[in-house]
């Protein structure tokens, strides 16, 4: 062909060229000088090229030549594929793949770029002296084709309209709207309707929710054109449509939710003690907010009080004095008097803000508490009376100086303003005192020797300290007791024997007498109380850490002989025996895991089986599973999977699509135990292992 | 010549009267033109009768062979002096011209008897091709480095849920850092950022997840244009269910876990607990009852794992204790959960164990083979296995305690652990992290299958259209039958060991393939052309550069030699200088009258 292309281009372009300059020579135009140069031309090409005898034999020798790839094996091609031998036929698989070559017609491709140069110069001169129009007619502007929007969704070809009206719920307060869209994204609750108008009449008509739900559509008009269908959508999902049992594509339903009121308390903490002389008040802050408005919110109260047995709730419901009108956020404050709520000391107030929004959804906040000290709690002697107690005075004495501060205000009247000075102070020195006690417990430094430091450390034990100390032990005497525990001579903080917990809160102690001390030196005595009660609140939290509670017990059992156990008669006692097999019921892990290696091996085309529809169904399920709950991110899966199933061929697309979904679905595993393989044992390998083991 | 010198003649007459007819025109118009188109037409019309040819010549090394293979840039292909050859047929389109063709070494060797010395130029030759050329001396002109993944290694055959890793590494020539990524099912599974021009190796990791075979893919991204694109094809191994065999003296929380754990995940299980003396609550799960009061050897023979705690092989009699270590010795896994440091039983005895004052919960357990943390326990751990030379840590803190160890005892292996609540993972929600330390132990200590045949390919990743070895092992001496698509495979049995065979076969399409051996299918993957080409180049350098390396051949110096070429000019330019010299003198003349 490209021979026979070469020789018309060629003698074409000479006779026109040579006919032309005959013509423009003569004068007058003589056409038969076009034909008989033509015929010329065409005879001597062909002398030269004998293109009739062109033929198979020609060409593969011509490819060999060409070709070293092709390993002058082309001949091979030529023969029926029954005719060829076992070799011939591994050849011809070879050369096969380099099928189609490249560039076959590379090497006579300039042969015919010279052809053509022929023509074109012959048919230009041509022209020329023909005075032929320019070349203007023919470059027409290519028009520019209308931008064609791509519908992201595919209608049925029976639909000729259809338009959405969507009514969301009052609640949300957003205006009805309509769309000519079938991928839905609607508030929780709004309510649905579909106007379609087929372009022939329809004998079914059906709407299809989430590949179960089917609902049968009946025709508004009378010959069965326009259908209309109303549903109010409350959960995610997809639909299609399905007219004269022609399934539509799958269109997705999103779905607004409305979350219930987000509370934040941001004052008070969570936890709150009111110590005596605080104020019994607490000032409430909150933030609220909500997706479409709050109509309701107030504080739950639970009072508790009472103690052991003996302890009473009442509850109360404290309103916020706003009024909230469907606002989207609030900031809510609330001053509460703690007195009012007829709070006593020892008494706790546990509370939480409720909220309500437009939709009716109830919301509430964590639960605060709030409680205040008992001071008579504190001065009870219950928790020292009991039990082990290694340092009781001091408890004592802080008891002793609140009690004494408390006299020495109510006699504040009667007494001289000197000697209330004086009493101050004095009781100033004994908070001093008292933390200077405390404070060896942390090591800190001694101002006035008390408690001392103990210099009987001998140097020649060491670190042994389980030697016996020669001097009798005074009973009672702390110092004497914690120096057999502790160890003295590197940090002195760190010789003690309190853990670092139990150190932070005498630390804490002791800010709280330094804080007492500066009050009654100062002549302050109402404002020292509370820093007392604190430090006494503090030392009773430690007393009850370090208790440990042991039950009296008044049951006393036999000592075990040891060589009785195990002896007694047990002929009538069956063993227990139990057989169980594990069914498990649910495969579809299994099936998809097996489906998402059938994916992988179609990608190179093959169509699905009849086998491998059945697997593909069962994916199906859980893809639509999935679809109901997740549908923005498996619809285009489930939508895959459904072309997957009705073409023959699969697409490359549809299969990742599908892949990847399932991949998700599966999700990480977890590992088993399975068997490793070894190679295969050779009997004398065996025999020689179980030698070498002798050695 | 008689016939050239003709020829010259009359044209040289020609000439002469043309001249005579220019100089005694009338107008003489343009008569120096004239007369040099007219020497120009004459001298084409002779050319055109007598063909023109040029010679060119080459220098050449005598006794050497220039042969080009794959891999050489148009550059050095320049610089290299004599004649160039090339064996490779694919090569044909790019040399040419520019090389000659041999379509066999071997014969053009015995051909040219004085060839000695062979320089190779580019990526190499084949490995069967260097064969052959063994008693030359061969200098390797290896080219630069290809880009591309240069080396790639992973398993092929996993087991379901296990993790999957890539290992190479990447030549980036680029001056740009790219981005490797595994990706398969649709998704992209794992990536790595690879910086500009370097070799930089890459590890990538994967969770199996699917039932089969599946072809994962390599994809080397700079941006979004993908630069190389390799296959990774893997497929699964069956899962074969252990059988597990337990003995307690009491039934623990770790027994009770273990056991449900185990029966929910279908093992065929046979569980044991003292009672009382002689006494024993016994569970069946997954498998068919047997009389366990007592453990011989026969009982022993099939099950794959023992998992038995300290205190009851202490309690077991003599006899029993032979027969676990008989079971052991021939290939059974042996799990001991111990608990007491100094025992004297010859099973656990190899295990030292220590207790260390460590108060700290236990964090930081990882699983050493694969460097795979575990989620913390909520309470302390104080005993330990002291490392040992004969024992292989399974299990350890970060510290390198060691919590479980293994240990060679004949065929089998023997796995102390000293973690006594894992089951406290399992009430805390961490399911994976107890499916991994007790898949990790199990693993560890399970009697190895026999697999009844082995099949393996020769060539790691063979290729379509080459030959393709298959190295197979059978259970016995009789010849297999091997099917491979319709046709059967003749084998060939090994000289020394009777049950190993060979076979052979060309495959003719790329992807998945399936051989079977006695009715036994085997998955396999072939390889295109395409795939892995710069993994390929880069393994056919280096093999090149060993042969060169081991085969120094010396050679006498040589000399050069010039071979000439003669080249004809075509005759269809002087056709075309001639038409249009004939043209302009004929069109002169008239535009000339006209004017």
């Amino acid at each position: 062909m490209i021979e026979l292309f070469r020789a018309l281009a060629l003698s074409l372009g000479i006779a026109l060229l040579i006919g032309s300059l005959f013509n423009y020579w003569h004068g007058e135009p003589i056409y038969w000088v076009y034909y008989l140069v033509f015929i010329l031309a065409a005879i001597v090409f062909l002398s030269f090229h004998p293109i009739w005898k062109i033929d198979e034999k020609y060409i593969s020798r011509y490819l060999d030549n060409q070709f070293p790839q092709l390993e002058d094996s082309s001949a091979l091609l030529l023969k029926e594929p029954n005719e060829l031998g076992l070799l011939e036929g591994l050849q011809v698989a070879k050369i096969v793949q380099h099928l189609p070559l490249q560039q076959v017609f590379k090497p006579i491709s300039s042969k015919i770029f010279i052809a053509l140069a022929w023509l074109i110069a012959g048919a230009g001169v041509f022209m020329l002296l023909e005075h032929v129009p320019s070349l203007r007619s023919s470059s027409l502007k290519a028009e520019q084709a209308p931008k064609h929007k791509v519908s992201v969704e595919k209608v049925l070809p029976q639909v000729a309209s259809y338009h959405l009206s969507i009514v969301p719920p009052t609640y949300t307060g957003n205006a009805p709207r309509e769309q000519t869209q079938f991928t839905l994204k609607v508030e929780t609750g709004a309510k649905v309707s579909w106007n379609i108008r087929t372009n022939k009449p329809v004998q079914s008509f059906y709407m299809i929710f989430n590949g179960e739900e089917k609902f049968k559509l009946n025709p508004t008009g009378a010959n069965a054109t326009e259908w209309s269908f109303s549903k109010q959508l409350d959960k995610q999902g997809f639909y299609q449509l399905e007219l004269d049992g022609v399934k539509s594509d799958l269109y997705q339903i999103d779905i607004i939710p409305d979350f219930p009121v987000n509370i934040k308390i941001l004052q008070p903490k969570p936890q709150t003690v009111i110590d005596v002389g605080m104020p019994t008040q607490i000032d409430l802050k909150a933030l609220l907010s909500d997706d479409y408005g709050i109509t309701e919110a107030f504080i739950s109260a639970t009072r508790a009080s009472g103690k052991g047995e003996s302890v009473s709730f009442t509850e109360k419901k404290i309103n916020f004095n706003v009024s909230f009108k469907g606002a989207k956020s609030l900031t809510l404050n609330k001053h509460i008097d703690l007195k009012n709520l007829g709070m006593k000391p020892g008494d706790e107030l546990y509370f939480f803000i409720q909220a309500k929004d437009n939709k009716g959804q109830q919301s509430r906040s964590d639960v605060y508490t709030v409680s205040i000290v008992d001071t008579a709690e504190l001065m009870s002697m219950a928790g020292m009376t009991s039990g082990v107690n290694l340092v009781p005075e001091y408890f004592r004495s802080q008891r002793q100086i609140i009690l004494d501060t408390e006299k020495l205000l109510a006699e504040k009247a009667s007494i001289a303003v000197e000697e209330f000075k004086k009493r101050s102070n004095t009781l100033g020195i004994d908070q001093k005192l008292l933390r200077l006690k405390y404070g060896q417990f942390l090591g800190e430094e001694n101002e006035t020797e008390i408690g001392g430091d103990h210099d009987d450390h001998n140097d020649n034990d060491g670190h042994d300290h389980g030697k016996q100390d020669t001097q009798p032990e005074k009973f009672g005497d702390v110092q004497a007791l914690m120096d057999k525990y502790a160890h003295k001579h590197d940090i002195a903080e760190d010789a003690t024997f309190f853990e670092p917990e139990i150190k932070a809160q005498l630390k804490a102690v002791l800010n709280e007498m330094w804080s007492a001390e500066l009050k009654l030196r100062t002549y302050a005595p109402e404002d020292a109380l509370p820093f007392e009660y604190k430090a006494l609140r503090l030392l009773k939290d430690l007393q009850q850490k370090s208790r440990v509670y042991v039950a009296k017990t008044t049951v006393k059992t036999a000592a075990i002989k040891p060589e009785k156990r195990l002896t007694g008669e047990l002929k009538e006692i069956t063993a227990p025996q139990q057989n169980l097999h594990y069914e498990l019921k649910d495969h579809t892990k299994e099936e998809l895991k097996l489906l998402l290696a059938l994916l992988d091996l179609h990608k190179n085309g093959k169509p699905f089986s009849a086998n491998d529809q059945a697997l593909l169904q069962s994916g199906e399920k859980q893809i639509i599973i999935a679809t109901a709950s997740h549908p923005a991110s498996y619809l285009p899966a489930l939508k895959s999977l459904r072309r997957l199933s009705a073409q023959k061929l699969p697409a490359l697309n549809d299969l990742n699509t599908v892949s990847n979904a399932i991949y998700n679905l599966i999700g990480t595993g977890t590992s088993l135990p399975q068997a490793q393989t070894k190679g295969l044992s050779k009997k004398l390998a065996e025999h020689y292992f179980n030698h070498l083991k002798g050695y | 010549m008689g016939f050239g010198t003709f020829v010259i003649g009359i044209c040289m007459v020609l000439l002469a009267f043309l001249i005579y007819k220019e100089i005694k025109r009338t107008h003489r118009h343009w008569l120096t033109g004239r007369i040099v188109v007219s020497i120009v037409m004459i001298a084409c019309f002779a050319f055109l009768i007598l063909p023109l040819s040029f010679e060119t010549s080459l220098q050449n090394k005598k006794g050497q062979l220039n042969l080009i293979t794959d891999g050489v840039s148009a550059d050095s292909l320049a610089k290299i002096k004599g004649i160039k050859y090339y064996t490779d047929p694919l090569l044909a389109d790019q040399l040419k011209q520019k090389a000659d063709f041999i379509p066999d070494l071997a014969y053009y060797l015995i051909e040219h008897k004085d060839v000695q010395n062979i320089e190779v130029y580019g990526y190499g030759l084949a490995a069967d091709e260097l064969k052959k050329l063994k008693n030359y001396k061969i200098t390797f002109h290896p080219s630069a480095m290809p880009y591309g993944i240069i080396s790639c290694n992973w398993t092929e055959k996993l087991h379901e849920e296990e993790t999957f890793t890539v290992q190479g590494s990447f030549h980036n020539t680029l001056n740009k850092a790219i981005q490797l990524k595994l990706t398969g099912f649709g998704t992209a599974l794992d990536s790595v950022m690879l910086p500009a021009q370097k070799l930089s190796n890459f590890n990538l990791n994967h969770q199996i997840r699917q039932k089969g075979k599946a072809l994962l893919e390599l994809i080397a991204l700079n941006g979004k244009d993908t630069l190389t694109k390799e296959i990774i094809p893997v497929q699964t191994i069956t899962r074969v269910p252990l059988r597990v065999f337990m003995l307690t003296s009491f039934p623990s929380f770790e027994y009770n876990f273990l056991k449900k754990w185990l029966y929910e995940n279908q093992y065929p299980l046979m569980v044991r607990s003292r009672i009382s003396k002689d006494k024993y609550s016994v569970d069946f799960l997954n498998r068919n009852s047997s009389t366990i009061n007592s453990i011989q050897a026969g009982l022993l023979e099939k099950e794959d794992v023992l998992i038995i705690d300290q205190q009851e092989l202490e309690n077991i009699s003599p006899a029993e204790k032979r027969a676990i270590e008989q079971a052991v010795t021939k290939g059974m896994g042996l799990i001991i959960w111990a608990d007491q440091p100094g025992a004297n039983t010859a099973l656990i005895n190899s295990f030292k164990l220590t207790t260390l004052q460590v108060q700290d919960k236990l964090t930081n357990l990882f699983v050493l083979d694969r460097e795979m943390a575990l989620a913390s326990l909520p309470s302390n751990q104080q005993l330990y296995i002291s490392p040992s030379s004969r024992q292989q840590a399974v299990i350890a803190s970060k510290e390198q305690h060691l919590v479980a160890a293994e240990e060679l005892y004949g065929n089998g292996k023997i796995v102390a652990t000293t973690l006594q609540n894992s089951y406290q993972w399992m009430l805390s929600g961490q399911q994976r992290d107890y499916a991994r330390y007790w898949s990790e132990l199990i693993n560890a200590a399970a009697r190895k299958q026999e697999p009844g045949i082995t099949l393996q390919t020769h060539d790691y990743r063979p290729v379509v259209q080459h030959r393709l070895l298959f190295q197979i092992e059978t259970a016995d001496t009789n010849v297999p039958l091997i099917q491979y698509g319709e046709k059967h495979l003749a084998v060939k049995q090994n000289l020394l060991f009777p049950n190993s065979w060979e076979a052979q076969t060309w495959p003719l399409n790329s992807g998945w393939q399936t051989l079977s051996v006695n009715q036994r299918d085997f998955n396999f993957f072939v390889y295109g052309k395409a795939n892995w080409k710069a993994l390929r180049q880069y393994e056919l350098l280096e093999q090149n550069l060993n042969f060169v390396r081991q085969h120094q051949v010396e050679v006498a110096n040589t000399q050069e030699t010039t071979t000439v070429y003669r080249h004809e000019v075509s005759k269809w330019w002087f056709f075309i200088c001639f038409v249009f010299a004939i043209g302009f003198l004929w069109l002169e003349d008239r535009v000339f009258n006209r004017g």
